[in-house]
């Protein structure tokens, strides 16, 4: 070896201790290697260590070789170590030394050592730079035992989230905690920084459960899409290395990437053999999804998947059963009215229990009968018993729905309208028990029957009305007087008729008052003064029959005293006054100012209805007296 | 169509109604059909003493007398097999179960048809 003026000490130290050593034999049997570079980076030395760590003897006068003996480095992260950088050059460059530089050596067979290099400056007399030696060896087996423990360190990292996450998915309490853990889960295992949960709906709709850093944008374009249907039976996880290299469709394409996503993958989320939903990991650079990630993901993804049906099965569960106690509240107070019966029939052992309710719509004391279907026919309504054993009888063959109304007769002796339905239960095609309500509708069917009376009624009234209305005409056309004035007569006789009708309908035919009837017919007769009708007399009210009759007998009568008394002349006057004493109304019709009167010589309708009818229809006594000065009628009637 | 009066000339028609004017018509129709007539009585009490106490071949009967039904009447002529023509507004099946398909007339009613129901009632009895 040529001695290029190494530093003193060693030289010193060897000439010292090892006197008669051969230095250069030393150096090369060093377990380390050893090289030398002149200022320029070109090889000068290296012992045989050097030679069996790079693989190769370098020639020295090659130049090609600056820095390094070595065919190629590497970063320990794999990306290309330049002979430029290498501590050798960078010790040549600064005039520092540089200590446990860890690299990599490919070489000439492709072999790769990891090397620890150490490199210190050379300098002459002058403590000039003159060129640098580099120590190095190979640490190949402590960084693999080192990558080991990272591995293992990892899996125990994975393990310790998976045992985290399913901790929490066991004590989870709502669906959003479940979404949590596994977002945490994912984040941790899967080490991506964003990630999010996906559930089909009831309508098969895949939508976004819970998320990690996406856009509200990103999710509504992308909410919707799924790979799998519900359906899918053994659905495999899907990876997208590159979204820019996938071929995806160019929105779909876009819309991921604007959002900053280069990867991505969809992990299927199964249970009870259906796809529920999907978990979605995402990655800002392209990412190769290695085996054990997938392995990872599909674990967690069975264990979430999992444990959020169970979840929502239990919820389900609750909610029914809430549903159902609330319903039962609703019943048992339902029943504490009185207005609800519930009876529970055990058809198999027939038994056949009633709430008090029950009892007490039936009218029955739960102190002395026993519940018995036999029991409740005897109670029915012989015309509706039939009816209701054909329905009960339907009802457990075909399961036809049963929903009837029937009469019962009560022991009080009251007849009552009942409502009644029921839901049978069965076994196989056998019904095992029938489950009803009772309601009382007596209430009801009655105001039907009410209206159904009054309809009646009113039909009743109108024919009678036209009865009236013929026998009236009989009347007006039959007394031999010319036509044109029975047909005038007839025609004001039924405006009166009507006028006293629409008086009592105004009122809803509760009465009317004898001054608003006196009134409606001496109307178109009075002066403007008002000075020729004097009327005088208590409020009253005369009702439907009396007043139809009263205001056609005062129709006549005022009829009369147009055509031939005191409304003929302009300074007739009527006084008409009246006084009620013990139910007996008497009524005084005083004309005077007329022409001189006499008495008719034949008795026409007026008369015929003043005298007669009344005296008929209302027991009234009337007195008519053709006085000279002017007629005076005399009308005296219970009311 | 009605029977020629002279063949109906012994009958005697009990008229219960309690309207005046419906009454007074019902009895000029009967009497231009020939009819010899009896009444009109308007409450139950006096259509009961009068069948009880005078002779006729049939009775027309409103059913509602002052708001008094006339069914206790129409089951005492029952029982006394005297043939009746109920009158009324009202509809049939507003009548008891017993008197659904008994005879009856609408009011208003036609006077022919009148007259010729009641031939057509009379006619097996005189036959």
């Amino acid at each position: 070896m040529n001695n290029l003026g190494l530093a003193g000490k060693p030289r010193r130290a060897v000439s010292l201790g090892f006197e008669g050593l051969d230095w250069d034999r030393l150096v090369d049997t060093l377990p380390v290697g050893i090289y030398t570079c002149d200022l320029s980076g070109r090889l000068v030395q290296y012992n045989q260590h050097a030679v069996s760590l790079w693989g190769r003897s370098p020639n020295v006068s090659d130049r090609e070789y600056r820095f390094c003996g070595a065919a190629k480095t590497y970063e320990l992260d794999g990306r290309d170590l330049l002979p430029e950088d290498t501590p050798m050059a960078k010790v040549l460059r600064t005039g520092e030394a540089l200590r446990g530089y860890e690299l990599i050596v490919e070489r000439p067979d492709l072999s790769r050592i990891f090397i620890q290099a150490s490199a210190e400056p050379l300098f002459d007399e002058s403590g000039a730079i003159v060129g640098g030696v580099s120590c190095f060896q190979d640490i190949t087996a402590r960084k693999e035992a080192e990558i080991r423990d990272r591995k293992l360190l990892r899996r125990v990292n994975e393990q310790t989230a998976l045992y985290q996450f399913t901790d929490r998915l066991y004590r989870a309490e709502t669906l959003q905690q479940h979404y949590e853990a596994g977002l945490d889960a994912i984040q941790t295992a899967l080490r991506c920084d964003r990630a999010s949960l996906l559930f089909f709906d009831e309508m098969g709709v895949m939508r976004f459960a819970a998320w990690r850093g996406l856009s509200q944008a990103y999710r509504a374009a992308v909410e919707g899409h799924s790979p799998w249907t519900p359906e899918e039976t053994d659905p495999s996880p899907i990876c997208m290395t590159d979204v820019e290299a996938a071929g995806l469709p160019e929105s779909l394409r876009e819309t991921i990437t604007r959002e900053g996503i280069r990867a991505l993958a969809f992990i299927p989320m199964v249970a009870r053999g259906k796809v529920i939903g999907k978990f979605m990991t995402y990655y800002e650079a392209p990412h190769s999804f290695t085996a054990d990630e997938m392995d990872l993901a599909v674990t967690i993804a069975r264990q979430l998947g999992f444990s959020v049906e169970r979840k929502r099965v239990a919820d389900a569960q609750r909610r029914a059963e809430q549903g159902l106690r609330e319903n039962e509240e609703r019943l048992r107070l339902a029943t504490q009215t009185g207005k609800v019966g519930l009876w529970d029939w055990d058809i198999l052992n027939d038994r056949l229990s009633w709430t008090d309710s029950q009892f007490a719509i039936l009218g029955l004391d739960k102190e002395k009968v026993e519940p018995t279907v036999e029991g409740f026919f005897a109670l029915l309504h012989p015309d509706d018993r039939d009816r209701v054993r054909e329905a009960l009888a339907r009802t457990l063959k075909d399961n036809a729905p049963y929903e009837i109304e029937f009469r019962i007769m009560r022991p009080d002796g009251r007849t009552n309208w009942l409502f009644a339905n029921a839901s049978a239960f069965w076994e196989g095609n056998r019904p095992v028990r029938l489950l009803g309500a009772t309601f009382d509708i007596t209430e009801r069917k009655e105001a039907e029957a009410q209206r159904g009376l009054l309809v009646a009624e009113l039909s009743h009234r109108v024919k009678n009305t036209l009865a009236t209305v013929v026998s009236i005409a009989h009347q007006s056309f039959s007394r031999g007087q010319p036509v044109d004035e029975a047909r005038n007569s007839f025609a004001a006789r039924i405006q009166a008729l009507a006028q006293t009708h629409s008086r009592l309908a105004d009122a809803a035919w509760s009465g009317v008052s004898f001054r608003t009837m006196l009134l409606d017919e001496l109307a178109p007769y009075l002066r403007e003064d008002g000075g020729n009708v004097r009327l005088s007399g208590p409020d009253l009210k005369l009702n439907s029959k009396t007043a139809v009759t009263l205001g056609m007998a005062f129709h006549e009568l005022v009829t009369n005293a147009v055509k031939h008394g005191a409304l003929s002349r302009p300074e007739g006057c009527i006084e008409v006054t009246w006084t009620l004493a013990e139910n007996q109304l008497s009524i005084r019709w005083i004309e005077s100012h007329g022409p001189k009167v006499s008495p008719p010589q034949r008795s026409g309708f007026g008369r015929l209805l003043l005298e007669r009818a009344l005296a008929a229809d209302l027991r009234g006594d009337v007195q008519l007296n053709f006085a000279e000065h002017g007629l005076e009628c005399r009308v005296s009637l219970p009311l | 169509m009605p029977r020629e009066p002279a063949s109906l000339n012994n009958a005697t028609i009990l008229i219960v109604e309690d309207e005046f004017l419906l009454a007074t018509m019902l009895a000029e129709d009967l009497k231009a059909a020939g009819f010899a007539t009896l009444g009109p009585v308007m409450s139950l009490a006096n259509a009961m003493r009068a069948v009880a106490e005078e002779s006729f071949s049939l009775a027309v009967l409103d059913v509602n007398l002052a708001g008094e039904m006339v069914y206790p009447l129409a089951d005492e002529l029952a029982a006394r097999a005297i043939p009746f023509l109920f009158l009324t507004g009202y509809g049939a099946s507003h009548l008891p179960d017993r008197f659904r398909n008994a005879p009856r007339l609408s009011k208003p009613y036609d006077p022919a048809l009148l007259t010729s129901e009641i031939a057509k009632i009379l006619s097996p009895v005189r036959r």
